[in-house]
């Protein structure tokens, strides 16, 4: 696959921080494949442990961006689409997880705009996890209709797995605003869960 | 469900979970009043709270995809831990999670945090030191550390701490919050650093120290926590156990690298110094705004190699430095000011100086060459905010090589060519300072580096030599230097008060040595007066400014036009001497009288008085011939002395001007012929002298005065028909001058000294003395003696009036010798 040109991620960007929406279609698919290959090198390069998101998102924007000096504007706005491309390639995986174990045939899965995943390149998720994160995925867009902040900062908490500081200095709150956000959506989503 | 009716069930769910759960209900009760359904969605969303903290649920699958560990069922709300009950979950950490805990048998009131450790021992050797650290930890007792009550095991199996619970917030955010000044943060850092020393002390080392563990209480006091906590879990100082499940790197990973020492990122040992570099990046955040490093989304090998290899920015660099990508934090230098309720440029100049010196010194690569301890940093830093010179920037070539020279000064002139070495090398700062315009960042850098360095040659270096005979060649040498540094800096400070004012002060100590007579100079009076006239114009414009320091801006002055004067009179313009002089004394006179506990302002304005004698009416100086005017001049700076003498009975200028001022006093009484009186204060004068100079033998001027005491008192002698006596005396004193001029031949004063006891002792010799020998031979050598001499000194400053004078007069006595 030929790498998209940087100028016209810079630009979609641009026109994404001028509240075009349409735009964040266009980025996503080149955010996803872009993380999708980085968190396969990094999980070939060090199995067994967990993915470290900060490096990968900053890596996906130096590779995607190519720019020496970004607007800061952009990389916050950068950090809520891989938020938004983490919980597509999040939800892929559990689905062909769970597809995997119910039909045992599939074992290359056309997945996403990336194309076919190999399965034993994949994060593996338990099944509990995989439910949990369609469950998760489904409730976020139910809770996007009445409190977008708080499907902002589930997205970053949880499919992207920021920390706290790094939430807040996605969405340019303060860290005990995303604490606090936070432990409401966990409660909200638990219940909703139910 | 309705935006508007969320809004409500949130806020009142986020109202509640601040209150403690036995509180709740009854809150909510009356917060909803008449709505039950509200009542119950918020009741509901809290029981969620609850069973979610449970189940520790949500937790992003990114964390821990493969560890797939099983949460401690024991870290539930309400649940017990030791003696006491889970009351809410206070966050998560690397090792495992905080609670919130209070006593199970409420027999105190009392509320505690539980660190529940994540992971179970994996061997015995691990839970043995454990159970030994635990112990030595719980012997820590100080004010800002928080205590470590208890630990153990719970029945499953994984360690817990229960800790003293700190409500408070992260140093940086409470700093940042409160807006404090820079001044207040120091202040408050120190309280770090005591509680950190208390326990290196107790041979407790942190390890993890960084904002989100040193919090501030709402009574503004520090509070640390989680002492030793990461070297209790981190297995790697374990020796070796061949039993043990092989472990990961997990202590290490868990460090924030952001405050992380060289010798934790590679393999080295931990000590307290490790503390004192963590302490020294915090100190570096809470004075910049910017951690030392950028180090977010950058691999380990990366991270690994900027911690041990790069360079950090100096804080006054860091603070105007714009946010660059590769980090997620960012502060523009407006707000970072903003803050500290400063601007940018202000801030930049308030840590430019000792407090990079200091923080840079905490972040040295090599443990040893950091602060031997967080005590000598948090000393360092009182240093600094009471004003006096810190020790760090003591490590400087300048300093060392000015203690060297005290050491060393008989070889002093062999090291000459080492000071020209060194003096290139910054000539070089200079001339990159001023190329480097465009690069507005680092031309400023050069600028304060040049500027302490001019003031280090100036003050440090030059001071340390200008006691010592022979060294006015390296002097001269180091004076030409700094000038041209300061040139290219006065070109330049166009709006800073501080800065022309330091300026104006080196022009005058250059003045100083190229030509004041009052001190050992290098006989160029006209360069002098041109620097004394650079450093007025320089000083004028700060009086001139509203809001300019001025109680130093009057000091340097009036000093400057003393100097001026004194230069003045040396070359023969007696009346513009006169205006100079007269208009230092009345800023002296301001100062003394606005302070007048302040010894040195006593000091200066005697001083100023003593000058303005000399030029009046003593017949020992180009005068203007107004005896009267000057005794009376002498006459006010006694009593100024002598209280300065009572304010400080060790002020060693104090006590030199004191035998000074008899001795002027008498040369007046000796002009009005009153010889009793003339003898009496030459008298006064000798003893005070001897005494001076029996307590400071190294002290040329003290070796001089001496000298001077002798010539007086042989004087007197003179006028009383004792020539043979008075001979005496002028030989202990020609010797005493003699010894002084062959320490520093270069002295075009010491010549002159030397040249004019000649004269006396051929005019005892001679016939030219009111009682005299009649040796006409020992006349014509000692004057012929005199005459080279003067004519060696004019070689050097051919414009000074007095000497040429004084030859005259010599050259008139040799030619009256039969």
């Amino acid at each position: 696959m030929s790498k998209p040109p940087s100028s016209q991620i810079t630009r979609l960007l641009e026109d994404y921080c001028n509240g075009r929406q349409e735009a964040m279609d266009q980025l996503l698919p080149l955010v996803y494949n872009q993380l999708h290959r980085l968190a396969q090198q990094q999980r070939r390069g060090r199995r067994g442990q967990t993915l470290n998101t900060t490096a990968l998102v900053h890596e996906a924007y130096i590779k995607l961006v190519r720019h020496p000096d970004p607007s800061w504007e952009n990389r916050v706005h950068f950090f809520r689409i891989v938020a938004r491309a983490m919980r597509q390639i999040l939800v892929d995986y559990a689905k062909a997880q769970l597809a995997e174990k119910r039909g045992g045939s599939a074992r290359r899965l056309s997945l996403g705009p990336s194309g076919d995943v190999p399965v034993e390149e994949r994060i593996r998720l338990s099944d509990e996890r995989s439910e949990e994160v369609l469950a998760v995925d489904e409730a976020l867009r139910r809770l996007e209709k009445f409190d977008e902040r708080l499907r902002q900062v589930v997205e970053l908490r949880y499919f992207a797995g920021f920390t706290i500081q790094e939430t807040a200095d996605a969405l340019g709150i303060s860290p005990t605003t995303v604490k606090r956000e936070w432990v409401t959506a966990r409660a909200w989503l638990r219940r909703d869960l139910d | 469900m309705e935006p508007a009716r969320w809004q409500q069930i949130k806020e009142l769910f986020e109202e509640a979970l601040r209150r403690a759960p036995q509180a709740r209900s009854a809150y909510l009760a009356t917060a909803c009043r008449d709505d039950a359904a509200l009542r119950e969605e918020v009741e509901a969303l809290l029981a969620s709270h609850e069973q979610a903290t449970a189940e520790r649920r949500f937790e992003s699958p990114l964390l821990g995809v493969d560890a797939a560990e099983a949460p401690p069922a024991s870290a539930v709300e309400g649940q017990q831990v030791g003696a006491y009950r889970i009351v809410e979950a206070l966050g998560q950490g690397g090792m495992g999670a905080v609670y919130l805990a209070e006593r199970a048998d409420k027999q105190f009131d009392k509320q505690v945090a539980i660190k529940l450790i994540r992971r179970g021992f994996d061997s015995e050797l691990l839970r043995r030191r454990f159970w030994a650290e635990r112990r030595i930890l719980a012997r820590l007792e100080h004010p800002h550390i928080a205590h470590l009550y208890d630990g153990g095991v719970t029945e499953d199996g994984l360690p817990y701490l229960i800790m003293e619970y700190v409500e408070g917030r992260p140093i940086d955010e409470y700093c940042n919050a409160l807006q404090l000044s820079t001044d207040d943060r120091l202040r408050l850092f120190l309280e770090v650093c005591e509680a950190v020393h208390y326990a290196h002390q107790n041979l407790i080392v942190h390890r993890d120290l960084k904002p989100s563990n040193i919090l501030v209480t709402r009574e503004g006091s520090v509070k640390l926590l989680d002492f030793g906590i990461a070297k209790l879990l981190d297995e790697e100082a374990v020796p070796e156990d061949p039993g043990a499940v092989p472990l990961t790197r997990a202590g290490v990973q868990m460090m924030t690298p952001e405050y992380a020492a060289p010798e934790q990122v590679r393999p080295g040992q931990v000590t307290t110094a490790t503390d004192v570099y963590s302490l020294g990046v915090i100190l570096y955040e809470l004075l910049a705004g910017q951690r030392p490093y950028r180090l977010s989304g950058r691999s380990r090998g990366e991270v690994e190699r900027i911690i041990c290899d790069e360079e950090p920015a100096r804080p006054s660099t860091a603070v105007t430095r714009p946010a660059e990508p590769g980090t997620t934090r960012h502060a523009s230098p407006e707000e970072v000011g903003r803050m500290r309720a400063t601007q940018p440029s202000r801030l930049r100049r308030r840590l430019a100086g000792d407090l990079d010196v200091i923080v840079m010194t905490a972040l040295r690569k090599d443990p040893a060459r950091r602060y031997p301890s967080a005590q000598q940093l948090a000393d360092d830093l009182r240093r600094h905010l009471d004003g006096r010179p810190v020790v760090a920037r003591s490590d400087t070539l300048s300093y060392r090589a000015a203690k060297f020279i005290r050491r060393n000064w008989l070889g002093v002139a062999a090291s000459a060519a080492v000071f020209v070495a060194l003096l290139g090398g910054f000539g070089v700062a200079l001339w990159q300072a001023g190329i480097a315009r465009q690069e507005r960042l680092r031309a400023e850098q050069r600028f304060d580096d040049v500027r302490h360095l001019a003031n280090d040659l100036l003050f440090d270096f030059h001071d340390a030599l200008v006691d010592l005979p022979g060294a006015t060649p390296i002097r001269e040498m180091m004076v030409a230097r700094a000038l041209a540094y300061l040139d290219t800096l006065a070109r330049e400070a166009h709006d800073e008060s501080a800065l022309r004012l330091e300026l104006a002060e080196a022009y005058r100590r250059i003045a100083e040595v190229q030509g004041n007579p009052a001190n050992p100079n290098l006989g160029q009076t006209d360069r002098a007066a041109e620097s004394y006239r650079k450093g007025l114009a320089l000083a004028a414009g700060v009086l001139d400014a509203p809001g300019s320091p001025r109680e130093s801006a009057l000091q340097t002055y009036a000093l400057l036009l003393a100097g001026l004067g004194e230069v003045l009179g040396a070359r023969g313009d007696l009346a513009a001497a006169d205006t100079s002089l007269r208009a230092a004394v009345v800023h002296y006179r301001e100062l003394a009288e606005r302070y007048p506990d302040d010894v040195e302002h006593q000091v200066r304005y005697a001083v100023g008085l003593i000058k303005l004698g000399d030029l009046t009416g003593n017949p020992n100086f180009t005068n203007r011939g107004d005896p009267d005017a000057a005794l009376r001049s002498y006459r006010l700076a006694l009593p100024l002395l002598e209280r300065s003498r009572a304010l400080d009975a060790t002020h060693a200028r104090a006590a030199r001007l004191h035998g000074l001022i008899y001795e002027r006093i008498g040369t007046i009484h000796e002009v009005h012929d009153s010889l009793d009186a003339a003898l009496e204060a030459y008298r006064r004068s000798l003893d005070l002298r001897e005494a001076f100079a029996a307590e400071h033998p190294n002290h040329a001027d003290g070796l001089r005065d001496q000298a001077i005491a002798y010539e007086k008192m042989a004087d007197m002698l003179l006028h009383r028909n004792a020539p043979a006596e008075a001979l005496q005396l002028y030989e202990r004193a020609h010797a005493l001058f003699v010894a002084l001029l062959e320490a520093d031949p270069q002295n075009a004063n010491a010549q002159v000294t030397v040249a004019i006891s000649h004269l006396h002792q051929g005019d005892v010799a001679g016939r030219a003395a009111p009682a005299h020998l009649g040796d006409v031979a020992a006349a014509r050598r000692h004057y012929r003696a005199a005459l080279l001499l003067f004519d060696s000194a004019l070689a050097t400053d051919p414009d000074n009036a007095r000497t040429a004078r004084l030859r005259d007069l010599v050259r008139g006595r040799l030619d009256a010798l039969p």
